[in-house]
């Protein structure tokens, strides 16, 4: 995967700065991966909003300087207006309206925000938030990590492309 | 909604990326992969999400 634009979800970051050891090191050299790639990584003002709001006075200027560094991608009529329609079409749609109600208005906008002409993708590991048919998995990625019971445990990292018609 | 207004919707250039070079950004995220900042859920979940 190169030369893309890459949205990261705002689990992938608090996977990264987590306190699961083996998964914020596998995420990290994904990301450094990734970057050497020559890819361009961004996250969504409202992942900006998520992480500032989980942070502890304590962490907070760690976060700050860790969200800093990332290339935000911001609301504007235009992209609203898009989450908008992903919105409407999802209602449409007789297999998602169904779950609707589990889907968070931020993971619309997420989602959204790769509705362009460009074609960036979407890293993310909640695959149920980003259905199908309007989003079409690239690839995917097995991430193996022992957590806090000592127990080897494994998520999966999903690469998403928009299906622009599906709108 | 008119083709032409959907068209509008699609092109959206997106900023440009890496603000302070891609060094400091690496080095961001290094510090930040060794922090612990966030609490992880453990569960059995195909995700895990910032509390």
């Amino acid at each position: 995967m190169e030369n893309k634009a890459i949205l990261l979800d705002s689990c992938i970051i608090s996977n990264l700065a987590g306190k699961q050891k083996n998964l914020a090191g596998d995420t990290f050299n994904l990301i450094k991966q990734l970057t050497e790639a020559k890819n361009s990584l961004y996250i969504s003002e409202f992942t900006y909003y998520e992480l500032i709001r989980s942070a502890t006075p304590i962490t907070r200027t760690k976060t700050l300087d860790l969200i800093k560094e990332y290339p935000i991608v911001p609301s504007n009529r235009t992209r609203l207006e898009r989450a908008a329609l992903l919105y409407s079409s999802y209602k449409n749609h007789e297999a998602i309206k169904k779950n609707l109600h589990s889907i968070s208005d931020i993971d619309i906008f997420i989602g959204s925000l790769i509705f362009t002409r460009h074609k960036p993708l979407l890293l993310t590991a909640d695959y149920n938030d980003f259905p199908r048919p309007f989003f079409i998995e690239k690839a995917r990625k097995r991430m193996e990590f022992q957590n806090n019971r000592g127990n080897m445990q494994s998520i999966y990292y999903y690469f998403f492309e928009a299906d622009l018609d599906a709108i | 909604m008119t083709q032409k207004e959907k068209e509008k919707l699609l092109n959206d250039e997106w900023p440009k990326a890496y603000p302070n070079g891609k060094k400091a950004f690496l080095e961001a995220m290094k510090k930040a992969s060794k922090s612990g900042l966030f609490d992880i859920e453990e569960e059995d979940k195909t995700s895990v999400s910032v509390k």
